[in-house]
Order: C-alpha cells, then sequence, then structure tokens
C-alpha cells in the first residue's frame, strides 16, 4: 500500500488557509484592511485636510499672503494671527496654506511625472531584455548621486523656478520608480499568465499593457505614495537652500530658511512651517505603510 | 576565486562611474542655457562671454568637450574654481575631511542605535515598545534635517548652552573639541537616517524570524538571545548591510544641507555656494566626488557581503 | 506506563475576525519503543498539535487547554526556561522542508554540535568529534568533510539526514517527526525512513511521526491515530484499522486509495469524499465530518461524538461506527 493521497504540505499555514474567508472580493478585501487600522484612517483624514486646505486658499486664508501688517511685525501668535506674523508683518497662517498649494502641486506633478516616466521604463526594461542591462546601468549611475545632490545641480543648470523643480525632482525619482516597475515585472513575466498569453500570440506591447501593468499597480502606488512624501521633503530641502522656489512664492520650505535668523525671537515662524511639513510627510508614510500592508497577498493578517 | 570576483566588482564601479561622469556632464553642457554667460552676470559685454568660453573649452565641439572631460576626470583634474582661486581638487580636498567625519559620525549614532532597536522591535512585534519605537522613527523619518539641525541649535545651543551654536573648532584644536562641534550636526543629519535604518532592519528581522531553520534552533532548545543573533539576525546581517549601502546616501545628503544650517566649511556647504554662484566647475567636481564615496562604499558591502554569505559564488 | 500522554489538547489561533480552533480536544498515547502515526489531510491540525507539544506554536497561536504528559511531567505547566532543557534533550523534532530547516550560514557540523554543547556540556572539539559521530549514524558519507560544508552543499536527502542527526544528538527518548519525507523522491524517502526506523530501535525511542500518506503509515508506524478537523477521530493499530476501519472517514480514505493489480473499470472515477474540510473558524456544532457522511443523522449533527471505545485501545469518535 505505497499510495499516497495527494496532500499539501502540511504545516500551520495549511490550517489557517483553511479558515481563510471564502468569498470576498480583493477590492473589499483592502478597504476592510485599511479602515480597521484606525491610524491610517486618521492619517486620510489629515491629509484630506490639508489637500483641502492648500485646494481652497486663496477663499480660506485670512489674509493674502504677501499682505503686510507694518504694526504687527513678528508678532506672536494670537487671536489676530493664529499662527503669527513674520517680520514683515505678513500673516503665517495664510503663508503656510498658500505655501501647502505650492508644496503639493509640486509633490503632486513630481509623483504623476517619474511615476508613469518611471513605470513606463521600468515595465520595458523587464520585459525586453535587450534594454535591461542600458537602463539598469543608467539608473544606477543616478542613483550614486543623493537626491538632494543631483536636484541642486540640476537646478543650478536650469534656473530656479517651481517648474523647475517640479522637472528637477522628476528627474531624480525616475529611476527609483523605475527600479520598482523593473522589480516587479521581473517576477511577473516569469509567471505563467504571461507564458499563456505569448503562447497565444500577444505582442509585447499588449502583453505590457494589459498583462503586467494592473498587476504591478498595487506596488507602484505603495511607491509613489512614499516618493510624494520624499518630494516634499527634498522641495522644502531645495528652498530651503535657496535653489528651489524662489522666496516670492512662500513655500514651507523657504519660509524655514527666511526665518533663520529670527529664530531666537520667534520660533513660531520655524515651527508652523516645519509642523506643516512633518505632519503632511508622516501622514503620507502613515498610508503608504497601511497600504503595503492592506495589499499583502497573505490571506489572514496577524492581529 | 575572491579574487576575480573583487576584480569583476572594480570594473563595474568604474563602468559606473563612467556614467556618472556623462551624467554629470550631460547637466551640466547639454541644459540650455550659456554657462559663461550665466557666470560672467548680466553685465558682462558679448566680447567677456566669447573669451570666457574659450577659454573654458565650450567653443569646441560636443563630443570633443565631452572627451575631454572624459579624459581630465579619469586624471583627476577636475579644473579650476570661477569663484573661490583654486583648483577644484584643492577646494575638495581641503573640505572633504570634515564632511567625511560628520558622515561617519552621523552613520555610526544611526547604526549603533538603529541595528539594536529595529531587531528589538521585531522580536517584541506588536508590544508597546514595538508600536511606540514604530511611531517615533515614522516622526524622525518625517522631519527634514534642517528643521532638526535649527531645533537643536535653538534649544539646545542656545537656550540651554549645552554644546556650541555654529562655527567649526579645527581639526588642530584637539580632536575632542572638533567632534563637539560636530555633535549637533551628527544628530541631525543621523536622527531621519536612524529611523530609516530601524525600520529596515526590523523588516528584515520579522522576515527571518518566519524562517524554518530558526523554528528548528527553538526545537533544539537554545536560548532566546542564541536564536536572535546566532541564527536570525546572522541571516538578516547582510540585508542590513545593503540598507547601510543605501542610507550613505541620504546621509550624504543630509550632510550638504546639516553643513549650512551648522555653518560648518565642507563640501556641502561648497556645493551650496557653487550652485547659488553658477560655479560649474566646482559643482562637476563635487558630484563626482560625492557619487564616487557612494560608489565606493558601495562596493565595499558589496565584497562584504561576499565574505558573510557562503552561498555567493565567487 | 507510556512515555508520551496527551489528554484533550486544545490550541486556537486568533484572527482578525474568528478564532480557529486548530486542536480541539486530541488525546493519544506514545510507548517506549513504539511509533505512533498521526494521519490527517492538510488543516487537519497534526502539525499544530506537534507544535504544541513541543510548545512551539507561533502567536497568534496559544494552546488554551489539556495536558502533555512526558514521564509523567506536564510540559505545558513547565515554565519557558525549563521547557527550553527539554526541547532538543528529551524531544527531538524534525519538520518537513529539509531545504529551508537548516541555518545556510553555519556550517552542517556546528548546527549538530551546537545541540550537545547546549544539553550536556561538552567543549567545543568534543562536541564537533560528537557531531561527526552523528553524521556517520545518519550514513552520510564523508561525515569528516561533510561536518565542514555548508547547507547549500547538500542534496534534500543529506540535509533531512543532517536534521535527524540534530535531533538525534542528545539520544532524546522521543522523537517527533513532522512530515520529515513529504518533500523528498520516492527513493529518497524509503532511505530515510529506513534509517529511522534503524535509529528508533537501535536508542529504543518512541516516535510520533505525522504524515498524510497512508503508504508511509504503513512502513513504519505500530499504531495510527487519524485527524480531521482538529480531532482525532479514530485510533488503533495500524493492522487494526487498515483491516477494519470503523470511522467514515478512514473508510473513505482508504477506499480511495487504488490498488495494484486490482481490476477496475477505467472510465470510472477513484472514489472521492464530497465535500470540503470544514474552516478552523466555523466548525459545525456536531460532527465535524458529519456534512460530507452519509451515514450521518440529526444527532451525529447536534453534539460533538465522543470517543467509544472499539476494543483494547481502539478508539472512534463516530455514533454509528457499528454500521459497516
Amino acid at each position: 500500500m505505497r499510495h499516497s493521497i495527494r496532500g499539501f504540505g502540511t504545516s500551520v499555514s495549511a490550517t489557517l488557509a483553511a479558515a481563510a474567508p471564502r468569498h470576498v472580493s480583493p477590492a473589499r478585501l483592502l478597504l476592510r484592511r485599511l479602515v480597521r487600522r484606525k491610524l491610517v484612517l486618521l492619517s486620510l483624514l489629515v491629509l484630506a485636510l490639508v489637500f483641502a486646505a492648500a485646494a481652497a486658499a486663496p477663499w480660506v486664508a485670512p489674509y493674502a499672503p504677501q499682505r503686510m501688517d507694518i504694526l504687527h511685525r513678528l508678532a506672536a501668535p494670537s487671536a489676530l494671527h493664529w499662527f503669527g506674523s513674520d517680520d514683515f508683518g505678513r500673516d503665517v497662517l495664510s503663508r503656510c496654506l498658500w505655501g501647502a498649494r505650492t508644496s503639493l502641486t509640486v509633490g503632486l506633478l513630481v509623483v504623476v511625472i517619474a511615476g508613469l516616466a518611471g513605470t513606463a521604463l521600468g515595465v520595458a526594461a523587464g520585459y525586453l531584455r535587450r534594454l535591461d542591462g542600458v537602463l539598469m546601468r543608467v539608473t544606477d549611475a543616478m542613483m550614486a548621486f543623493p537626491d538632494i545632490l543631483l536636484a541642486i545641480a540640476l537646478m543650478a543648470a536650469l534656473g530656479a523656478s517651481a517648474a523647475n523643480v517640479v522637472i528637477a525632482l522628476g528627474v531624480v525619482y525616475t529611476p527609483r520608480v523605475a527600479r520598482v516597475a523593473r522589480g516587479g515585472t521581473l517576477v511577473l513575466r516569469e509567471l505563467q499568465f504571461v507564458e499563456a498569453a505569448e503562447a497565444l500570440g500577444a505582442g509585447g506591447r499588449r502583453i505590457m499593457l494589459v498583462h503586467l501593468l494592473p498587476n504591478l499597480l498595487s506596488a507602484l502606488l505603495v511607491q509613489c505614495t512614499f516618493l510624494f512624501a520624499a518630494s516634499i521633503l527634498t522641495e522644502a530641502g531645495l528652498s530651503f537652500l535657496g535653489a528651489g522656489v524662489p522666496p516670492t512664492v512662500p513655500t514651507w520650505g523657504n519660509m524655514i530658511a527666511a526665518a533663520q535668523q529670527y529664530m531666537d525671537r520667534a520660533q513660531w515662524l520655524i515651527l508652523a512651517p516645519g509642523l506643516c511639513i512633518v505632519l503632511t510627510v508622516l501622514a503620507l508614510q502613515v498610508v503608504g505603510d497601511g497600504l503595503r500592508d492592506a495589499l499583502d497577498p497573505k490571506l489572514r493578517r496577524i492581529r | 576565486m575572491m579574487r576575480s570576483y573583487v576584480l569583476r566588482r572594480l570594473g563595474g564601479m568604474a563602468a559606473v562611474m563612467f556614467l556618472v561622469a556623462t551624467v554629470v556632464f550631460v547637466i551640466a553642457h547639454v541644459i540650455p542655457g550659456d554657462p559663461a554667460a550665466v557666470m560672467l552676470g548680466p553685465s558682462a559685454t558679448a566680447a567677456d562671454i566669447a573669451a570666457l568660453r574659450v577659454r573654458l573649452g565650450l567653443d569646441a565641439p560636443l563630443p570633443l568637450q565631452y572627451l575631454d572631460f572624459l579624459r581630465s576626470v579619469a586624471a583627476l583634474r577636475l579644473g579650476d574654481s570661477v569663484f573661490l582661486g583654486q583648483t577644484v581638487t584643492a577646494a575638495l580636498a581641503e573640505r572633504a575631511p570634515l564632511t567625511l567625519t560628520l558622515t561617519l559620525m552621523a552613520a555610526t549614532l544611526a547604526t549603533l542605535i538603529g541595528v539594536p532597536v529595529g531587531i528589538l522591535s521585531a522580536v517584541k512585534r506588536g508590544s508597546v515598545l514595538d508600536q511606540a519605537v514604530t511611531a517615533v522613527s515614522m516622526a524622525a523619518a518625517s522631519v527634514p534635517s534642517f528643521w532638526i539641525g535649527l531645533t537643536l541649535i535653538e534649544y539646545l545651543a542656545v537656550q540651554w548652552r549645552l554644546l556650541p551654536v555654529a562655527g567649526y573648532g579645527p581639526p588642530d584644536a584637539g580632536a575632542l573639541t572638533h567632534m563637539r562641534y560636530l555633535i549637533l550636526p551628527a544628530i541631525a543629519v543621523g536622527l531621519p537616517n536612524m529611523a530609516l535604518i530601524i525600520r529596515f532592519t526590523r523588516t528584515s528581522m520579522l522576515d527571518v524570524l518566519h524562517e524554518d531553520y530558526v523554528r528548528t534552533a527553538r526545537a533544539k532548545g537554545l536560548a532566546p538571545g542564541t536564536v536572535i543573533i546566532k541564527h536570525a539576525f546572522r541571516n538578516a546581517r547582510t540585508q542590513v548591510l545593503t540598507i547601510l549601502g543605501l542610507v550613505v546616501s541620504g546621509l550624504l545628503g543630509g550632510a550638504i544641507v546639516t553643513e549650512t544650517v551648522f555653518g560648518l566649511p565642507g563640501v556641502g556647504n561648497l556645493v551650496v555656494s557653487a550652485v547659488l554662484r553658477r560655479d560649474y566647475p566646482v559643482i562637476q567636481g563635487a558630484l563626482l566626488v560625492i557619487s564616487g564615496i557612494y560608489v565606493l562604499v558601495n562596493l565595499v558591502i558589496d565584497l562584504l557581503y561576499a565574505a558573510l554569505d557562503p552561498r555567493v559564488r565567487y | 506506563m507510556s512515555l508520551l500522554q496527551v489528554r484533550e489538547l486544545r490550541t486556537e489561533f486568533q484572527l482578525e475576525d474568528a478564532v480557529a480552533r486548530a486542536v480541539d480536544g486530541v488525546s493519544f498515547d506514545v510507548a517506549r519503543g513504539e511509533t505512533l502515526a498521526v494521519v490527517g489531510e492538510s488543516g487537519s491540525g497534526k502539525s499544530v498539535a506537534a507544535l504544541s507539544i513541543m510548545r512551539l506554536v507561533p502567536p497568534p497561536g496559544g494552546t488554551t487547554g489539556g495536558e502533555v504528559l512526558l514521564a509523567g511531567r506536564n510540559l505545558l505547566s513547565l515554565r519557558e526556561r525549563e521547557m527550553r532543557r527539554v526541547r532538543g534533550a528529551e524531544i527531538g523534532m524534525i519538520f518537513q522542508e529539509p531545504m529551508s530547516c537548516l541555518n545556510p550560514l553555519l556550517t552542517v557540523g556546528e548546527q549538530v554540535a551546537e545541540t550537545v554543547r547546549l544539553h550536556r556540556g561538552l567543549g567545543r572539539s568534543a562536541a564537533w568529534r560528537h557531531a561527526e559521530e552523528m553524521l556517520a549514524r545518519v550514513n552520510i558519507p564523508e561525515p569528516r568533510r561533510r561536518a565542514a560544508d555548508y547547507p547549500h552543499h547538500l542534496s534534500g536527502g543529506m540535509r533531512q539526514r543532517v536534521m535527524i542527526a540534530i535531533a538525534l544528538a542528545c539520544s532524546p527518548p522521543l522523537l517527533i517527526a513532522d512530515e520529515p519525507t513529504t518533500a523528498l523522491d520516492v527513493t529518497i524517502q524509503a532511505q530515510i525512513l529506513e534509517l529511522m526506523r534503524a535509529l528508533q530501535s537501535e536508542l529504543g525511542m518512541g516516535m510520533l511521526f505525522i504524515t498524510h500518506d497512508l503508504g508511509v503509515v504503513a512502513q513504519v508506524a505500530d499504531r495510527v491515530a487519524v485527524m480531521y478537523a482538529g480531532r482525532v477521530v479514530e485510533q488503533g493499530t495500524v493492522g487494526e484499522v487498515f483491516a477494519r476501519p470503523l470511522h467514515p472517514y478512514t473508510r473513505a480514505l482508504l477506499r480511495a486509495i487504488p490498488r495494484a493489480g486490482e481490476r477496475r473499470d477505467p472510465a470510472r472515477l477513484l472514489p472521492a469524499i464530497p465535500g470540503q474540510v470544514p474552516s478552523a473558524a466555523a466548525l459545525p456544532p456536531g460532527c465535524a465530518f458529519a456534512p460530507r457522511c452519509a451515514l450521518a443523522t440529526a444527532q451525529c449533527r447536534a453534539a460533538v461524538p465522543p470517543e467509544e471505545a472499539a476494543g483494547p485501545g481502539r478508539l472512534v469518535r463516530c455514533i454509528r461506527w457499528r454500521e459497516a
């Protein structure tokens, strides 16, 4: 009696797998998991607020960002100026709101550009072996520079403006997205549904668009969330150094730069924009982590 | 066998540096705009600009400029600074030790605290300690290093007078004095990177702790400490090493910004002022040197990786 | 007296929205020198039961009830530090996946020597010599050379021999083997089983052998316990259970095995058991096999059937076992 009953390997996971929910769609599962983590929910709320405030700045800001209130220069936070005022008597809260517009717009555009370009290059590199070697060496070279150094150098060549910051950061971050896309493509390429599609005569482009891309979306989504956070930080750094958005347009970074000399007299000038950065970036990171955990293919999560 | 591996890696490094040099060239020369005009400013005459172009070799066809550039880089001739009255090499050599010391101090801080905390966090997954560590390290990774720098200056230096505010104690004033000035900057640079190290170490350890051989180790009755260090961490450490390689990039970048905040005369400060003044030779030189450091560090890490893991084929 | 006595063992997993009762009141004995096979399909809880005995169930799981008596001592009531002295020294355990059960960064010899250094207090060189001896005993050719090799230099069969060497290095009275041959080629499987039987009689060990393969049970075990959905549904000697299975599940399992030499209509499919194993998080209130059982009645579905004695050492968890 040497015949075995074909079974799967036994292990703890087999027991857990047998206990899995049977008929829940992946989208609903994702939503359920995201909502369950209160911290993620809170961060999404914070992000929604920040975005809303930035979008509505022209209407919500109590004062125009350039409006100078000479009588109340360097005023501490009060009923008149909730976040205080700077050395020109400009309202810090309003400038933070307008700064949000700039910083978030730059971040969003960078994510879109780097996301699209990086994905295109990465998928192409992963799928078309001829491109892979060249593209990987080039991304290696570009990733040999610290983000901010490459960004600074590009800004030196391009000149300081918000649009150029977008271009510079787009160039800086495209390789990173390309890496993730390529990695995912390499894994997916070996899976059998791609072989099946090829056997059915699907061409390269069709395979890339219809089969590979949708499966990469979750990893890319997570990566782009973190990318958004990184661009906000790097743009702040650039503007702080004076190589980013010029001080005529307020961003959180250049507000902190201008506030340096008044550090001992007016801490709120540094605190307010700094907290804005920290809050937004932290919220983005929590959401990114939450997304990554929620998109984990393991069936049942440990509480 | 090890030697051919090392040689292959060095070859790879050379290839990357070649591409790096190309990228640097592209940034400086292919971007629209006339560097000569920008350098001389709006008041320059056409004749002056033309003369500077000839002096800088900008009138030659692009491919020739490219080859010339590669040749000088290979010979480590990085040109002359437009504003400093020094060769780029001399300027960089003067300032590099400070930046390297700062980066090293920050790296030591980040690793010595970050790795053990990451391990502990993974072992006690889900506990209050783990949650607190995760929260704090996420927050620390969200703070721009210049903000940390400014806050540290404001409170630790100005208000509580624990450490010097800014400025610089040169190495000949004694190692201790020299380092005192670098403590706050090292913390500012190290903190966000420590957060990264904690998170990645934790993730690597969590992966490894679920491996079958850890279960085997426990089934032998080994003490928890032995299981964690001799079996789990030993397998996670190569991943942690890889992360350290990436973190070097963040440390170097952080150093650049922090030197400005603290007024330290290092390479970072040099680069920033060069950018503001469009001192292209300096910018190019700094790009090459800093990326060179990064590539070298990663090469060393690759070799360590091979030495530590017997499965890597030479 | 039995070497190992498991009584009403219960182990649960705390999941996101439910509790999975992986082991739900399991009892069996292993005597010295005897091999008890625990048989079941994947998800039946047999591996979890073995891990529960060693107290190695990973979180979010935990043993919530029952007793595990090893030579009279209840392992579940020991302090963790005391339990660590039991592991490796009084119970050896080998697992299913030899490819991943060994630390890739330590030599094979070191991994065997480690156990002996820990439990017997031997010094480095004495422990290393002992490791070489153990490798020889598990029939690894050129043991002295092999001891300095890393796991990735060895094939699956060799690695499993190393695992056996590690488990038996301190001559424990009990060996737990969790599907040790499932991941191996059939020919290697035979060799490993042969080796285990030889070592068992040499050392006079009791062996708890977990498997899903009835063929292996026949080769290696004296007694067998059949598990389904976290409970033992039938127990007895291998001869008895195979010749006269009493529980409908056991009967169905044995029916589904094609026999060499039997004449079968090629158009007819092998008899399969309709339905699916219930989820450990959603066990039915009565007999867990009832939904798939042709003999199920309302009483079966109402309450979990108790274990009934059907002869000396023969147990069945079914109220209708007499109706063959």
